[in-house]
């Protein structure tokens, strides 16, 4: 249950809440109609398709101009109607909520896709969601390039071996040489550390 | 009278901006040394006098909010008299008009204390510093004067028959009057306006032309002022949203959560590669980049506060005048970036521009297609610019954006036939790398992922934007979106948290890494399966893995803080050694003496602690609800809760609030009586919506979080039941700590040296003294 409310948001003007937490109409009466439809053995996936399917559908436009059409002499007809919708998504008990509720619901409960809190990711939304990561990694592979270049530049051997290099030479003559030059070496770059 | 007193002070502050800014520039170019002086000078109180003016105007805003003078239309909207003095005050930032005079304040603090003694290093920068601080503060003076400006006199559009002075006020909105209120707006804009320092710096820097590191020294601790505010006050913003908003959580990715988090992400990556600069020369274009993003950064997030482009929780904040500030961000990344081009940055130049101009794209195409546009004004003085406007700004845009694309493409062809020089760059760097095991390394990296994180964010943020401009969609990207997308982002964050002050300069060797990280690396393994049995492994496992990410998390923040604890033990037994101190004394002494370094692992301890708490609390609550009698109990992880009973509490003139008392027990024993309750508030013309207001029980290991959902019969509170709302949070009391540890590790790092603290030079040229 938690985890499907925690997929779907509230469009009523509430700024996005996801329904498991927001506690205005809309999120009761989703989350009423998910209860049922976990009970009828939906899946999350099966459950959130019905939902954007559901709420895209031309029905529940109809419903809602009704609504607003027609106001509360409409009450029965939109009533009726909003029970049979939901029986096509299947949700075969609904009680509890009056016809405010209902009018409440079909005026904000968001249409299609934009009730979920993430697009899925198909289409043309993959592109919203692997974009950071593709950028992140070509950005990477860019900085790594000029890395690259810097390192090669760093390292021109001297014109004329001054005292360092000799020395550096001379270490690494041999093992010994090489370990206790390393130590200095360590040694003298801790004072470049702050 | 106040209302006249306060709009003449604004006024005349803008006129001293105005002043201030010629002032600057002249001086800027003045070759005459005494001539420099001399404007500088005028510059510098021009400055201080806008300061004044912006205190007294705030101070009459104050007066009028706690002497209820409604004569003033921004007072009635915002406050009425039942009202406690603490939120009358709070008040002033309540709505649109008065936030921005606190915005104005804060800036002009900032100019103020800028101009006040500056280092003599930045000496010669300073008159364009104060320039472009202007220009910052004309632009704002501007929108309090014109547009919305608090010291309106009258009653509001809509509104012209009613009786004027009213007897009482409208009444704040009832989730304003919270006492983290008081400080969450402050903090941040403290943290959003001190970006614009930095940014003064950095334009100054050049268009002087003294592009060498001084002015990155100088800004340092204005950024990590600002930075530490920007933090805090959006940590403050947590609190307020976890003690107020009782959606059981305190972040939701809202887009306003979002956009201030942005800037502090890139201001992140700044601190970090100002110190590369300093070392090593490198990254001096990178730098300004960071700096000019920062600040446009900054803008940005009003912007989207204000505009209502987005839909968000923070509604109460939009009114008409985003344009405004779209076009002030517009004309300060064209200053910014023209600069950097003439300096010969043109990659970076480019790299802005593509920026704005993407922005730019979504947000002009995403109003004119999907026919977004900002909500009617809350305010009636903030009238919404004309739609020419707008496409006289596009036209703008794709001027610049293609002659800068033609510059950045002949640049970097250039650049490749020539070797990888560009032709003239004033910014070229130092650049000198050894290894890809150095601290450098680890700097770019932590930058690389900073951005990244940052551009994340902002990607998130204006994809139902763009998505709806681009293909006609309308989509969501809220919480179930970022909670997939930042994590990894993060989690590499915080193992670079831990490796990258460990590493040494130039270039480690395996005998470094050893010594370094042996012992953190056993500590954060041994804490693997000893969190695994402690119960870390409820959350998703990672695909066929057998680890969960929790538990990653949890082992990073691990070794994170033995690095930093091996770090302080290390130095201290050296300093023992070397000294003969205490431990303790050395540990205090070596903290001191190395304020950045040591300083800056506390805020490293605060990092982890706070991922730490996240982690907990978001993966690992518990939520139950149940509907109650008075007398009934609710079981929670060992907690009882029995509802004793539901009570009316009323403050005259303010609220009414329905509290349900419920005792809490633990094994038997009570431990206190918690109130969770539902605030109405009075005022004329206020949502009269109940508000729930959570009553939490904090402890170090979990927080007991209750919400009174409903109250089934308010007319017979003996016999009604309640909806109560449970939840558990684990560990959330230490985000809230990290937030307390991070200030005091900026705290340590500000500190002023010795040396700082000794007064400049001062010559004498014809009576005018001055800085060496």
């Amino acid at each position: 249950m938690k985890d499907v409310t925690s997929s779907l948001v509230c469009k009523c003007g509430c700024g996005n809440m996801l329904i498991s937490a927001c506690e205005c109409t809309n999120a009761q009466v989703y989350r009423a109609i998910v209860t049922q439809q976990i009970k009828a053995g939906m899946s999350k996936e099966e459950i959130l398709d019905s939902l954007v399917k559901m709420t895209a559908s031309q029905k529940l436009k109809d419903l809602a101009e009704q609504v607003e059409r027609e106001g509360a002499v409409a009450e029965a007809a939109v009533m009726e109607g909003f029970r049979q919708l939901l029986k096509e998504y299947g949700v075969e008990r609904f009680s509890g909520f009056g016809f405010g509720d209902v009018a409440y619901f079909l005026k904000n409960c968001g249409r299609g896709e934009e009730i979920l809190g993430a697009p899925k990711a198909q289409g043309v939304h993959l592109i919203g969601w692997t974009l950071p990561f593709i950028l992140l990694l070509v950005s990477g592979g860019v900085i790594g390039m000029f890395l690259m270049r810097l390192k090669n530049r760093a390292i021109p051997a001297p014109s004329t071996p001054d005292s360092a290099s000799v020395e550096r030479s001379q270490a690494t003559s041999s093992p010994s040489a090489l370990s206790a030059y390393e130590a200095r070496l360590d040694e003298e770059l801790k004072k470049f550390d702050f | 009278m106040a209302a006249d007193l306060g709009r003449f002070s604004i006024l005349f502050a803008l006129l001293c901006a105005a002043y201030t800014l010629v002032a600057g520039i002249y001086a800027g170019r003045a070759k005459d040394r005494l001539r420099q002086e001399q404007w500088w000078q005028s510059a510098r109180r021009g400055l201080l006098a806008v300061f004044l003016l912006c205190a007294l105007a705030i101070g009459v805003l104050i007066h009028a909010f706690v002497t209820h003078n409604y004569n003033i239309t921004y007072v009635w909207s915002e406050s009425n008299r039942g009202m406690p003095v603490q939120y009358k005050v709070s008040a002033v930032w309540g709505g649109q008009d008065g936030s921005l005079l606190l915005w104005v304040f804060v800036l002009s603090c900032y100019g103020a204390l800028m101009v006040w003694r500056p280092q003599p290093t930045v000496r010669s920068i300073m008159p364009y510093t104060a320039a472009v601080m202007a220009i910052t503060q004309v632009f704002f003076l501007l929108l309090v004067n014109f547009t919305a400006n608090p010291f309106r006199v009258g009653p509001p559009h809509g509104l012209e028959g009613m009786k004027w002075p009213p007897p009482d006020g409208r009444g704040l909105n009832p989730l304003l009057q919270n006492y983290w209120m008081q400080l969450h707006p402050p903090a941040l804009y403290i943290g959003y306006v001190g970006l614009t320092v930095p940014f003064c710096y950095g334009m100054a820097a050049l268009m002087s032309g003294k592009l060498d590191s001084d002015w990155i020294i100088a800004v340092r601790r204005w950024t990590l002022f600002a930075w530490t505010f920007l933090g805090c006050g959006i940590l403050l913003g947590g609190i307020w949203a976890y003690e107020t908003l009782s959606f059981g959580g305190y972040w939701a990715w809202d887009p306003v959560e979002n956009a201030s988090l942005i800037p502090w992400l890139t201001g992140t990556a700044f601190l970090h590669s100002v110190m590369i600069q300093e070392k090593k020369g490198m990254l001096k274009g990178w730098n300004m980049v960071l700096v000019i993003i920062t600040f446009a950064l900054s803008i940005f997030g009003t912007f989207l506060t204000r505009s209502g482009i987005i839909q968000s929780v923070h509604a109460f904040a939009q009114s008409g005048i985003g344009p405004y500030f779209w076009t002030f961000l517009l004309l300060m990344i064209i200053l910014g970036f023209g600069f950097l081009f003439l300096r010969g940055w043109y990659v970076s130049a480019g790299l802005v521009t593509l920026f704005t101009f993407g922005l730019f794209i979504i947000h002009t195409f995403g109003r004119l297609k999907t026919g977004i546009h900002p909500p009617a004004p809350d305010t009636p003085n903030a009238p919404l610019p004309p739609e020419g406007a707008e496409y006289l700004l596009l036209a703008v845009s794709f001027a610049v954006a293609g002659a800068m694309a033609y510059v950045v493409s002949s640049e970097l062809i250039g650049i490749f036939k020539n070797d990888g020089k560009p032709r003239y760059n004033a910014l070229q760097g130092d650049n000198e790398f050894e290894s890809w095991l150095s601290r450098e390394a680890a700097f770019l990296v932590n930058n690389w992922l900073f951005v990244g994180a940052a551009f994340a964010v902002l990607f998130g943020t204006m994809l139902p934007n763009l998505t709806e401009a681009l293909w006609g969609a309308k989509i969501t990207v809220a919480g179930p979106y970022f909670n997939v997308v930042m994590p990894p982002i993060g989690l590499a964050l915080l193992f670079l948290t831990g490796v990258g002050p460990l590493i040494p300069w130039r270039r480690a060797s395996p005998k470094n890494l050893w010594r370094n990280f042996r012992l953190p690396a056993a500590v954060a393994g041994a804490s693997l399966p000893l969190l695994w049995l402690m119960g870390v492994r409820q959350d998703a496992y990672i695909g066929p893995i057998p680890i969960s990410f929790s538990l990653i998390v949890l082992a990073t923040c691990v070794f994170v803080t033995a690095t930093i604890v091996w770090e302080f033990y290390r130095g201290a037994k050296a300093r023992h050694a070397l000294t003969g101190e205490s431990y303790f004394a050395a540990l205090i002494n070596l903290t001191l003496r190395n304020r950045r370094r040591y300083g800056g692992y506390i805020v490293h301890f605060a990092v982890a602690l706070f991922f730490a708490g996240v982690t907990g609390s978001m993966m690992y609550k518990v939520e139950v609800r149940k509907d109650l009698h008075p007398g009934d109990t609710l079981r929670i992880a060992g907690y009882e809760l029995k509802l004793n009973k539901v009570a009316i509490e009323r403050v005259p003139g303010w609220k009414e609030s329905l509290v349900a008392h419920v005792d809490v027990a633990l094994k038997g024993r009570k431990l206190l009586t918690l109130k969770p309750r539902q605030d109405t508030f009075e005022g004329f013309g206020r949502d009269m919506q109940q508000t729930p207001i959570p009553a939490i029980l904090y402890t170090p290991q979990h927080d007991l979080y209750l919400v009174l959902r409903q109250v089934a019969n308010p007319n017979n509170l003996k016999s009604t039941s309640i909806h109560l709302q449970v939840y558990l949070f684990p560990m959330v009391l230490w985000v809230w700590v990290s937030g307390v540890i991070f200030l005091i590790g900026n705290f340590v790092c500000m500190l002023p040296g010795a040396k700082e603290l000794r007064a400049p030079e001062r010559v004498t040229v014809k009576g005018w003294v001055m800085e060496r």
